[in-house]
């Protein structure tokens, strides 16, 4: 269970990237969170495992209050709360086993990262993770020589590989087509099911988030403007988070025809 | 996706708890084999071990290192700090005149090699000559770059214009490093040439001007400020260059280093090192500036990729090629593009 | 109606539009730059020394010394009115100023002249010959200097790469551990790139000094070894400066340390342009302790430095000629490891 207490972020430049965010997310929850660019959706999810330091407020993921300040106990977070990005953020020039054992960093002494000496169940896990994803046979491929929709699902396998109790997934289909957006959403919410994972995401397109969501978060100006399950976010409540009408762009229209 | 467990790869299931349900789809790769990387790091490791004891270094001199690098040091310190009456004073000004002495005959080796460069440039440039003087001049050039400039020094430069401050060396030093400079410098310009964007070079083709047209106005304004800032960095190079000419006898530091280290006058050699490390590093500092602001125009752009274009003409053809690879802009920009 | 049609044409611009002009620099600017010109004119004639003549070969007329400052004056205010008529900008007028400036002080203070070339052109001419009449059978007597200079430039340049990569990753604030420590190296480092080669080489003869064989490599393997830390940790920090900061952020949210990180992350991603600047500085190294051999620290420069002291310009040639075709060797082989690897 994460849960936001009056949250307020300020950015150094003197931007607001939230202003009193109260959210209560449960565990196992499949939350998705829209707004317009700029909003504070990336703010939001980044303050979850501190890559943004929240400046006032207080926040707990699990049993755990969140201290910006402490780099040690934000390590210790961050193995239990995995991130997704919109650009993948793959070592392109290692291979797609090596970027999967990033996320083992937490639980690996330095000095076998310096070496790249993983213990034999440090790869068990991470090949059990590709598994999962579906991309084992590219295991020892270089990661850049796999299409954009493989990518994302290296970075969702890394991110696995963690044994995660929160994945945090900013923007994970922007850069993607609408097919093989679909097939990675629907990666992301079988394992959000099988495995209990809360998840939250981030998303500019309203029907995904409506075909996989549990629950939406809107949001506008860095504060929460709407909250409520999936059916209750309809079209008018929608352009009411958006102060505009929609568009072809608010949706992805081709649906995914194959698997 | 519910495919039942077709394979988990042997004994992958039986060591560890699975943590995951099998629903593996595809099997697990056969690890590719690393000898050929093996094989590599072990030859490196058998040549260093090999130049080690080819060397036939003395590790017990080692041993006294820090001991006389604390006690030289603090004869060094004793020299920079020590009150400035007539005799140091004169010290230091002697530093600072052999140091700009060596700044000048840097300047001028530099100007002498950027007058050649330019042509040579165009002639080595695989976009802009033809075949055959393609090939001469680009031998001729890496022939040039083989060649250290302290041999152009001793076998030509010094004889012919002398030898000491007084005497030509420091022209002789300047003309050895003007000549010398000349491989490096037409090289990375031949290279910015042969990068040039093709389209201003198309249309210009296009709309009927001659060869010295389209090198006016459709390849200089896209060269001229990497080689403004090749010849900049050129320029640094050969401040350090210097020292070593002006130990053969072309004057500047160099002359005065070997007099001093000569001598053992520790105290004056501090103060040259200092006058040394100044000298360089404000040298460097207005250098950068300018390059910067050739490269990036007027308003300083304060992108994350800054220092590249400018320091990085360091070498022949190494930084360039993975610098493109390594450039975030283009990764980012194709990301947003939706690649 | 040809000629009407003209007029027309002429005429209509100045009704419709005003064409831009373009902007004209400040004159007042110039005027101040013009002032700046007569001040370093005014330094020049100072400083200048009156035995010293600045000769510039123009039909091989000796101009009279205290001439030259205002030849200077002359050709900085040409270039200044030149600047103001083609609208170039005062940053850039200022700039060519400067390089007149430099260019003419730089000069004077070597005496450059090339008159005399013609007249001392007989003390080059028998050394020339000597170079171009090399002693062949020397090459291969000097074989174990060749051996001893190549592993000096081999261990410097690993122990060197190696060392630079700690210091550029302590360097760069991408992967530093904060803002204060990337300074601190970042300036450390630049004092030791302002050190010439032959600087660090004198010094730690003099630091080490003599042992029974002679200096010894150890003395000339410690000054490559400063030379290479100078060039890698410069050139790879910067290259870590650009390294793609999405796998850096992606290794932060996976609780990785900031070493995990930075070998994990940002490593493979400068490793070619690392392995690049290795070649590269091996090949400095190879040429440069040719040249440290002036100040005594073994290996092929100190051969040389013995045949040129007793005046065997055949041995020194052929001692250069294998070095050439060395560095050309040397060049081709990190080509080819260039190409092999990235």
């Amino acid at each position: 269970m994460i849960t936001f207490e009056n949250i307020d972020v300020v950015y150094p430049n003197g931007f607001k990237g939230l202003s009193n965010v109260n959210l209560q997310i449960n565990k196992g929850e499949f939350v998705a969170i829209v707004g317009l660019s700029g909003a504070g959706k990336s703010t939001l999810i980044r303050t979850v495992n501190g890559l943004v330091p929240f400046t006032s407020g207080t926040l707990t993921v699990g049993d755990v209050v969140v201290d910006p300040r402490s780099k040690a106990k934000l390590r210790r977070l961050r193995s239990r709360v995995g991130m997704i990005f919109q650009s993948f953020n793959l070592v392109t020039r290692v291979s797609v086993l090596n970027n999967v054992l990033v996320g083992r960093s937490a639980d690996t002494p330095t000095w076998r990262s310096l070496l790249g000496w993983y213990r034999a169940e440090d790869k068990e896990l991470a090949f059990q993770s590709l598994e999962r994803v579906g991309i084992v046979d590219k295991a020892y491929m270089r990661a850049a020589s796999l299409s954009g929709g493989q990518q994302q699902r290296v970075a969702i396998a890394r991110v696995l590989a963690q044994d995660p109790e929160v994945i945090l997934a900013d923007e994970p289909v922007a850069s993607l087509d609408p097919p093989t957006a679909h097939k990675v959403m629907r990666d992301l919410r079988r394992i959000q099911q099988e495995l209990g994972i809360t998840t939250i995401v981030n998303m500019h397109h309203l029907d995904l988030a409506r075909s996989y969501a549990d629950r939406v978060i809107g949001m506008r100006a860095g504060e929460v403007v709407f909250d409520g399950p999936v059916e209750e976010a309809t079209d008018e409540v929608i352009e009411q988070v958006y102060q505009r009408s929609l568009t072809a762009e608010d949706i992805v229209t081709a649906e995914a025809t194959q698997e | 996706m519910s495919t039942p467990n077709l394979n988990a790869g042997p004994g992958s299931t039986s060591q560890t708890k699975p943590r995951f349900a099998e629903d593996a789809l595809d099997r697990r790769p056969v690890r590719p084999s690393k000898l050929r990387y093996n094989l590599g790091m072990l030859a490196v490791g058998i040549i260093f071990i090999a130049a080690v004891s080819g060397a036939g270094m003395d590790f017990g001199a080692l041993l006294n290192l820090p001991a006389s690098i604390i006690q030289y040091g603090q004869l060094m310190a004793a020299g920079v700090f020590q009150a400035p009456d007539a005799t140091v004073a004169g010290y230091w000004t002697q530093s600072f005149d052999a140091m700009f002495e060596s700044v000048a005959i840097a300047w001028v080796g530099t100007m002498v090699g950027a007058l050649f460069s330019l042509p040579l440039g165009f002639l080595a440039a695989r976009n802009m000559s033809p075949l055959p003087v393609y090939i001469v001049v680009r031998f001729v050039l890496s022939v040039i770059r083989a060649v250290p400039e302290i041999i152009f020094a001793i076998a030509i430069m010094l004889p012919l214009f002398g030898f000491g401050s007084g005497g030509g060396g420091a022209l002789a030093g300047a003309m050895a490093l003007g000549v010398s400079s000349i491989g490096t410098l037409s090289k990375l310009i031949s290279e910015a040439i042969e990068a040039v964007d093709g389209g201003p070079l198309e249309s210009s083709r296009a709309s009927g001007s001659n060869q010295m047209q389209m090198i006016r106005w459709a390849v200089m304004p896209q060269v001229m400020p990497e080689v403004i800032a090749i010849w900049l960095y050129r320029f640094e190079v050969n401040i350090r260059a210097s020292a070593i000419l002006g130990v053969l006898g072309a004057g500047g530091i160099g002359a005065l280093l070997s007099t001093v280290f000569g001598a053992r006058e520790w105290d004056r050699i501090g103060i040259v090192l200092v006058v040394i490390i100044v000298v360089t590093m404000l040298v460097d500092q207005i250098s950068a500036f300018i390059r910067h602001r050739v490269i990036h125009g007027g308003d300083l752009r304060s992108d994350g990729g800054e220092p590249q274009e400018d320091d990085d003409d360091a070498g022949p053809s190494p930084e360039n090629d993975p610098r493109v690879e390594t450039d975030p802009a283009p990764q980012e920009n194709r990301a947003a593009a939706g690649l | 109606m040809v000629t009407t049609s003209t007029a027309e044409r002429r005429a209509a611009p100045q009704a419709a539009t005003v064409r831009p002009e373009p902007p004209r620099p400040s004159g007042l600017v110039y005027l101040g730059l013009a002032g700046l010109a007569v001040l370093a004119f005014i330094v020049f004639w100072v400083i200048q020394e009156s035995g010293d003549v600045l000769l510039i070969p123009l039909g091989f007329v000796t101009l009279w010394a205290p001439l030259n400052p205002v030849i200077g004056l002359v050709v900085m205010l040409v270039a200044l009115a030149v600047c103001f008529k083609a609208r170039i900008g005062t940053m850039a007028a200022f700039g060519a100023l400067a390089f007149i400036m430099m260019s003419y002080w730089a000069g004077a203070t070597v005496g450059f002249t090339l008159l005399e070339i013609p007249e001392r052109w007989s003390n080059v001419e028998p050394r020339l010959m000597a170079f171009l009449d090399p002693n062949w059978s020397y090459i291969w007597t000097v074989r174990d200097q060749w051996l001893i200079t190549i592993s000096m430039a081999v261990v410097a340049t690993l122990v060197g790469c190696a060392i630079g990569l700690v210091l550029a990753m302590y360097a760069s604030p991408v992967s530093s551990p904060n803002k204060g420590t990337s300074q601190t190296i970042k300036a450390v480092n630049s004092v030791i790139r302002s050190i010439p080669d032959v600087g660090w080489a004198l010094l730690f003869v003099a630091f080490i000094g003599g042992t029974a064989h002679g200096l010894g490599p150890m003395a000339g393997i410690l000054a490559l070894l400063m030379f290479n830390i100078g060039i890698v940790a410069k050139l790879t920090s910067e290259t870590i400066d650009a390294v793609n900061p999405g796998p850096v952020e992606a290794a932060d949210a996976s609780g990785a340390t900031l070493t995990q990180r930075n070998r994990l992350a940002i490593l493979p991603q400068v490793l070619p342009g690392f392995v690049s600047y290795g070649l590269y500085v091996f090949e400095l190294n190879i040429r440069a302790s040719a040249a440290l051999g002036i100040v005594g620290v073994g290996g092929i420069g100190s051969a040389m430095m013995l045949q040129l002291n007793r005046f065997q310009f055949e041995n020194v040639a052929a001692i250069l000629i294998a070095l050439i075709v060395v560095v050309l060797l040397v060049d081709m082989f990190s080509m080819y490891i260039r190409r092999k690897l990235l």
